[in-house]
C-alpha cells in the first residue's frame, strides 16, 4: 500500500516539476489593472490573460466569457476565475461578461503580453440590460460541452422552496434530467441512475450524504454558494467516479473588501453568513452558518419524566481566502453539517438515554499558481468524512441490583484525497487540461459496542481500505469557425487488498454550428465507479451504506450517447437545448429480494453480518429525450423544460431473472419555473412540476398456498397468502404541485437591505403521493357474512405548506 | 400562550401529512389468474396438485370462514388435471373435497429419482402444462447436537446438521424438521405434541459457492426436559428444483417483510408454461433422520 502512495506522490511531483520547467514572461499588476510587459518577443500573437472578479466583493467570477468578436475568438474563466487568451498585434475591443452581471466593454491594444483583471457589477444595479453583443456571452450554441447545467445562486434564492429553505439540490431537480425521489425529497435520479450514481462536490471534497432530516432538505446552505454545475453526461475527463451526474458546487470566497453578512429567520431554521476582509485586498473570510430549533422551542412542554428528546439538523461552513501575490492563491474551506435525534427518560428506577446522529465533514485546502499567462494550476489536499452512529445507554436500578446497558454502533467512511491539475492555453484554439489524483477510502461499514450486565460484551468492527486514483488529460479543440470538439482520456484506478483494477474511460464531445446560433452536438462518455451505497429506499436514510468495490463486488461501469441540438434566439436571448440519450450501466447493485440494511435487524443480537452476502449485480439501461426552454436575463426570467425518460434493470437474482422497470422509472417530468422582479423592491416567483408516478412493489394476486411437507418456517403458511408476480408492478398517481413565492425588498442606508419572503409550497394543497401501503379491511367478526378486504392507502405529505421568512443584509 | 403555541403546532402538523384509500383498480392492473401448486417427490404415498384462483390481492372481498376451510371463492373443483411421465403413462387427479386438491394415490403413477413428469391442467378452455425432475436423494445427512442451558435455565440443543452436495449443477435444498413428544404439566393428563424445527437464515442453503462441498445448517431449539419426555427429533433436508426453493423461499421472505416500506417484496417464481396461470410445478427429494433424546 505505502509503495502505491509513494508511486503516486511521485507522479504527481513529476507533472508538477515538467510543467514548472515551462517559461513564461513576468507580468506585474498596475493602479490600471492592465499591464504590457516589457519584455517581447518577436512573435505575431500574444496573450492576455488575468482574473475577472465581482465588484465590490473581489469573488472571482467563474465562466465567465471574454470575446473578441471581430476575430470570433474567446474563452472562459476557470473555477478560479482565470482566463488566457491568444491574440494577435494590434488593436481589439474585448467583451467581458457572464450571466448576472453587466458586460464591460474595454479596447486593448495588443504590443506584447498583457495581464489583464476585470471587475464585473452585478446586474442588480442596472435592471434594466441592455444586450450589448449577444454573441459575446457563454451561449449554449457556443459552447461544445452539452449535458452540462449552471445554475446562479440568485436563482435558488428567488425561487419558492419548502419553509423557505433555500436549497440548491432542490432547484436542480426542477430541470430536465434530472428528477426528484419521492415527495419533498431532495435526493435525486439522473438520466436514470441511482443516488449513489451522484458524484456532489463541494469545493473539490465528495459529499457522501446530502440530506438532512431524512432527504427532505439538502445539506448545502445556500448562502455561502457561490456556484452550481450540474453535468447529466459527456463528462469532462476531469471528472470521474460516478456514472451519472457531476454536482459541482462552490463556496464563495469571501469579501474582500468590506465586512458584510446576512441573516435569514425562517419558521423552522435560522441562519447567519459573515463575510469580509481579514486583510483587505489579500486575504478574506466566509463564515455561514444554519440550524433548525423546533426542538428548543419545543422544550418547555417536555419534561424528564415524561421523556425528552428532538430533533435538529445544522450547518457550519467557513472559509479563507489568501492572496499571497497574484500568482499564487490559497484556499481553505470546510464544512460541517450534521443530524440528530437525541431522547432520555428518567425517575427513580430507570435513567436511558437514546441518541441518533448523522453527518459529513469536508476540508478542502487549495493552493492556486500561475506558472506564466498560459499554465495555470492548482492543487487540493481534501478531507471527507461521513458517519452515522445510534447509541443507546440505560441504568436501571430495583432495590440494589444495577443493571447496566451500552450499545454504540457506527459506520461511515473517510477520505483522503491528494489532488492536482493544470489548465494549460497554447494557443486560441486549444485549452488543455490535465491532473492526477488519488484517494485513500477507509469504510466502516459496522462497529459495534454492547456492554449488557446479563451478557457477554461484543466489541467488533468491520473496515476495508481501498486505494482510488486517476490520471487524466482533456482538450478543447476549436478545429474551425464551426466545428469544435473536447477530447479526453481518464484512465482510473482501484486497489482492494489483492484486487487492482484499472480502467481507461474515453470522453468525447463534439460540437457543429449550423448556423451561428444553432449548433448540433454529440457527445460520448465512459464511466467506472469503485464505490456503491447499499440503499434499501432511495430517499436517503442515513441508514444507507457506502461500501468499496472488492474481490466479489465488481466496479460499476456505464457507457453514455448523447446528442443534442442547442439554439439561441439572440434578440430574445432564450435558449433552447433539445437531448437524446442512451446509457447502459454494468455491475450496478442492489439488495437482494427482502434484504435491507440487516445490521438495524441484528445489530443487537451482534449477529456476523456480510454485505456482500445481501446485494446482487445486474445491468441497466435509460434512454429519453429532454427539451430546455431558458430565459436567463431581463426581468422575467426561468425556464421550461420537460422529459421523456425510460429506465429499465435486470439482475439474475431479481424479478426471477426478468427485466423490469426502475422504481422511479418516470415517463415524463415537466417543470415551469418563473422569476419575475419588476422592481428592485419586489421579486413574484412560481413553479409548477408535474411527473408520472415512481413505481412500486405490491402484492398483486392473492392465492392459497402449496403443500410443502418439510417442516419449517412455512409450516404455518398453507392458508391464503399475497403474492408479487413483477417487481414495481404499481406505478402510483400522477404529482403534481404549484409552488409559489413573494419577495419585498427595501434598500436602507449604507447598503442594507431586508426582505420579507413569503412561500407557499403545494399551493392548490394536491395529496400527492409519498408512499403506498396494503392494509386490510376488518369486517365484523360476528357477522356470518363479512368479509375482509384488503385496501391500498395513500400516504401523503407537505400539503399547502406557508412560510415566512425574514432577510436581513448588510 | 404555551396552549396557543401548541394548538398551533397541532395545526401545521395536521396539515403536512394526510392517508387515504384509493382505487387500486386504476393503477395496479391485475386479472384473475389460474393457481398451481404440484410439489412431487418418491416418498409421496398421495400424490397432490393444488388448483385454485389467483384473485386481485387489492380490492377482493373475501368472505371469513369460521371452519378454517380455504376461501369458496377461489376454489376451482372441474379442472382436469393430468400426470404423465415420460414414457407416456399418464393418469387424471380428482377433485378431493376435504384438501380442495386433485390427488390420485401415488401407486398409479410411480415417482422415480431423476425422472421427468409432465402436469397438464385444463380450466374451461384454457390449458396450463408445466414439467419437473425429481432431484436425486442425499446418501445421508449427520447431525452434532449439543446441549446447554439459557440465562433463564431452559434447557437448549443445538443442532448442527451437516451433509455432502452433489457434485453437478447448481443444487438446492430445504432444511427443517419437527420434534414429537410428550408435554406433562403437573396435575395434568400427558399428551402428544408436535412442534416444527426452524433452521432460521440457513433453513435455505445453495451450493453456488461451495460447488460440491459439505453444506451444514445449525438452529437452537427448546428441549424443556422438565416438561417435557420421549423426545423424537426428525431432521430434514430436501433436495429440491430451483422453483421450489424459490417459491418456499419467496414466501417466507414476504412474511420477514411485512410492514416495511424500505424493503421490496419478493417476486412469486412461475413455471407454468403457457399464460393465464401462476404457480410451480416441481420435484424433491427428502432425507430424514430421526434422533432419540434422552432426559
Amino acid at each position: 500500500m505505502k509503495n502505491k502512495i509513494y508511486h503516486s506522490l511521485f507522479f504527481l511531483g513529476l507533472i508538477c516539476k515538467s510543467y514548472g520547467k515551462v517559461n513564461y514572461t513576468s507580468s506585474t499588476d498596475n493602479s490600471s489593472n492592465v499591464n504590457i510587459n516589457n519584455y517581447q518577443e518577436p512573435k505575431n500573437n500574444f496573450t492576455i490573460s488575468g482574473y475577472i472578479t465581482e465588484s465590490g466583493s473581489g469573488e472571482n467570477l467563474l465562466g465567465a466569457s471574454i470575446y473578441v468578436p471581430e476575430l470570433k475568438r474567446g474563452t472562459t474563466t476557470n473555477d478560479y476565475g482565470f482566463f488566457s487568451l491568444s491574440l494577435p498585434k494590434g488593436k481589439h475591443t474585448v467583451y467581458i461578461s457572464t450571466i448576472g452581471y453587466t458586460t464591460i466593454i474595454k479596447e486593448v491594444d495588443i504590443k506584447g503580453d498583457i495581464s489583464l483583471n476585470i471587475t464585473l457589477e452585478t446586474d442588480t444595479q442596472s435592471l434594466d440590460e441592455v444586450i450589448v453583443s449577444a454573441e459575446s456571452k457563454v451561449k449554449e450554441s457556443k459552447v461544445t460541452q452539452m449535458s452540462k447545467i449552471q445554475i446562479n445562486p440568485s436563482t435558488v434564492a428567488d425561487i419558492p422552496a419548502l419553509l423557505g429553505e433555500k436549497d440548491v439540490l432542490k432547484t436542480l431537480q426542477l430541470l430536465p434530467g434530472i428528477q426528484a425521489g419521492s415527495e419533498g425529497s431532495s435526493g435525486f435520479f439522473v438520466r436514470g441512475g441511482t443516488p449513489d450514481q451522484n458524484l456532489i462536490i463541494l469545493d473539490d471534497a465528495v459529499v457522501y450524504n446530502s440530506n438532512h432530516l431524512f432527504g427532505f432538505f439538502s445539506v448545502f446552505n445556500g448562502d455561502a454558494i457561490k456556484s452550481v454545475e450540474a453535468f447529466k453526461g459527456g463528462f469532462p475527463a476531469r471528472f470521474g467516479g460516478r456514472l451519472s451526474s457531476v454536482i459541482k458546487i462552490d463556496m464563495k470566497d469571501g469579501n474582500k473588501e468590506k465586512l458584510s453578512g446576512k441573516v435569514n429567520i425562517g419558521l423552522i431554521s435560522s441562519s447567519l453568513l459573515l463575510e469580509g476582509p481579514i486583510n483587505k485586498g489579500k486575504t478574506s473570510f466566509i463564515f455561514s452558518g444554519r440550524r433548525t430549533y423546533a426542538d428548543i422551542l419545543a422544550q418547555p412542554f417536555l419534561s424528564e419524566e415524561n421523556g425528552k428528546g428532538g430533533y435538529y439538523f445544522a450547518d457550519l461552513n467557513f472559509k479563507i481566502h489568501h492572496i499571497f501575490s497574484e500568482k499564487d492563491k490559497l484556499y481553505w474551506s470546510n464544512y460541517y453539517g450534521r443530524d440528530k435525534f437525541y431522547s432520555s427518560f428518567k425517575d427513580q428506577y430507570t435513567d436511558e438515554k437514546v441518541k441518533l446522529g448523522w453527518g459529513n465533514i469536508t476540508s478542502t485546502l487549495r493552493w492556486n499558481h500561475q506558472f506564466n499567462d498560459k499554465l495555470f494550476a492548482n492543487t487540493s489536499l481534501i478531507y471527507s468524512n461521513y458517519d452515522f452512529n445510534i447509541s443507546d445507554e440505560y441504568t436501571d436500578t430495583y432495590d440494589e441490583n444495577v443493571v447496566e446497558y451500552l450499545f454504540k454502533t457506527n459506520s461511515g467512511i473517510e477520505d483522503l484525497t491528494l489532488k492536482t491539475s493544470f489548465d494549460y492555453y497554447p494557443n486560441s484554439k486549444n485549452t488543455l487540461r490535465f491532473g492526477a489524483e488519488i484517494t485513500s477510502h477507509s469504510f466502516t461499514p459496522q462497529r459495534i459496542l454492547l456492554k449488557d450486565t446479563y451478557a457477554e460484551d461484543i466489541d467488533k468492527t468491520e473496515e476495508l481500505n481501498s486505494l482510488e486514483g486517476a490520471m487524466y488529460i482533456e482538450n478543447d479543440w476549436k478545429i474551425t469557425d464551426k466545428l469544435r470538439s473536447s477530447l479526453g482520456l481518464r484512465l482510473s484506478y482501484f486497489n482492494y487488498n489483492d484486487t487492482n483494477y484499472i480502467n481507461p474511460e474515453t470522453r468525447l464531445a463534439l460540437s457543429y454550428n449550423v448556423k451561428p446560433d444553432l449548433a448540433l452536438k454529440a457527445s460520448y462518455a465512459k464511466m467506472n465507479q469503485y464505490i456503491h451505497l447499499l440503499s434499501s429506499s432511495g430517499i436517503g436514510l442515513p441508514t444507507d451504506l457506502w461500501v468499496s468495490s472488492t474481490d466479489n463486488v465488481k466496479p460499476q461501469s456505464s457507457q453514455q450517447f448523447a446528442v443534442g441540438i442547442a439554439k439561441d434566439f439572440f434578440d430574445k436571448d432564450y435558449s433552447l437545448t433539445l437531448e437524446g440519450y442512451y446509457k447502459n450501466m454494468n455491475d450496478i447493485i442492489a439488495y437482494k429480494e427482502g434484504a435491507s440494511f440487516l445490521a438495524l435487524d441484528n445489530l443487537e443480537s451482534g449477529a456476523d453480518l456480510d454485505w456482500e452476502e445481501n446485494i446482487t449485480a445486474g445491468e441497466g439501461w435509460a434512454y429519453g429525450a429532454e427539451i430546455l426552454l431558458r430565459k436567463q436575463t431581463g426581468k422575467l426570467t426561468g425556464w421550461l423544460g420537460y422529459t421523456l425518460s425510460w429506465s429499465e434493470r435486470q439482475f439474475e437474482e431479481l424479478n426471477n431473472g426478468n427485466k423490469f422497470y426502475d422504481r422511479y422509472d418516470r415517463r415524463h417530468d415537466i417543470s415551469a419555473v418563473g422569476i419575475y422582479k419588476p422592481s428592485d423592491r419586489f421579486t413574484f416567483s412560481a413553479t409548477w412540476v408535474l411527473s408520472t408516478g415512481n413505481n412500486y412493489t405490491l402484492p398483486n394476486l392473492q392465492r392459497i398456498g402449496g403443500n410443502f411437507p418439510i417442516a419449517g418456517s412455512n409450516f404455518f403458511n398453507r392458508g391464503l397468502q399475497d403474492i408479487t408476480t413483477q417487481r414495481n408492478n404499481f406505478r402510483g398517481e400522477t404529482s403534481h404541485r404549484l409552488d409559489l413565492a413573494w419577495q419585498f425588498h427595501k434598500k436602507k442606508k449604507k447598503g442594507r437591505e431586508r426582505t420579507w419572503a413569503i412561500s407557499l409550497y403545494n399551493a392548490y394543497a394536491r395529496q400527492n403521493p409519498f408512499i403506498y401501503t396494503v392494509d386490510t379491511k376488518y369486517p365484523n367478526y360476528n357477522d356470518p357474512n363479512g368479509t375482509e378486504e384488503k385496501e391500498l392507502t395513500r400516504t401523503s405529505v407537505l400539503i399547502l405548506i406557508p412560510s415566512v421568512n425574514y432577510i436581513f443584509k448588510f | 400562550m404555551r396552549k396557543v403555541l401548541l394548538a398551533l403546532l397541532v395545526l401545521y402538523i395536521s396539515l403536512i401529512g394526510c392517508q387515504k384509500v384509493v382505487d387500486a383498480d386504476e393503477l395496479l392492473d391485475t386479472k384473475e389468474q389460474v393457481s398451481i401448486i404440484g410439489y412431487i417427490s418418491p416418498h409421496d404415498t398421495i400424490l397432490k396438485i393444488s388448483v385454485t384462483k389467483a384473485l386481485p390481492a387489492i380490492g377482493t372481498p373475501v368472505k371469513i370462514n369460521q371452519d378454517y376451510q380455504f376461501p369458496e371463492e377461489f376454489l376451482i373443483k372441474d379442472a382436469v388435471v393430468t400426470l404423465s411421465n415420460a414414457e407416456g403413462n399418464s393418469i387424471v387427479l380428482n377433485y378431493d373435497n376435504e384438501t380442495n386438491t386433485y390427488i390420485t394415490s401415488a401407486s398409479n403413477l410411480t415417482i422415480s429419482h431423476g425422472a421427468t413428469y409432465n402436469l397438464k391442467v385444463v380450466v374451461a378452455e384454457d390449458k396450463f402444462n408445466a414439467s419437473c425432475q425429481i432431484p436425486k436423494q442425499l446418501e445421508s445427512i449427520n447431525e452434532i447436537i449439543e446441549f446447554h442451558e439459557d440465562e433463564y435455565g431452559n434447557d437448549l440443543a443445538v443442532i448442527n446438521l451437516n451433509f455432502k452436495d452433489f457434485v453437478d449443477e447448481d443444487n438446492y435444498y430445504i432444511l427443517g424438521g419437527f420434534i414429537n413428544t410428550t408435554l406433562e404439566y403437573e396435575n395434568e393428563e400427558p399428551f402428544s405434541y408436535e412442534y416444527p424445527i426452524y433452521f432460521g437464515d440457513d433453513e435455505f442453503l445453495i451450493d453456488n459457492i461451495n460447488e460440491g462441498a459439505e453444506l451444514n445448517g445449525k438452529t437452537e431449539i427448546s428441549v424443556d426436559s422438565e416438561y417435557y419426555s420421549d423426545i423424537k427429533m426428525t431432521l430434514q433436508v430436501a433436495h429440491v428444483e430451483k422453483a421450489l426453493f424459490e417459491n418456499i423461499k419467496t414466501t417466507r421472505t414476504n412474511d420477514d417483510v411485512d410492514g416495511n416500506p424500505f424493503i421490496e417484496y419478493a417476486i412469486a417464481p412461475n413455471s407454468i408454461l403457457d399464460d393465464g396461470a401462476i404457480g410451480v410445478f416441481a420435484g424433491f427429494s427428502v432425507t430424514e433422520k430421526i434422533i432419540y433424546l434422552e432426559n
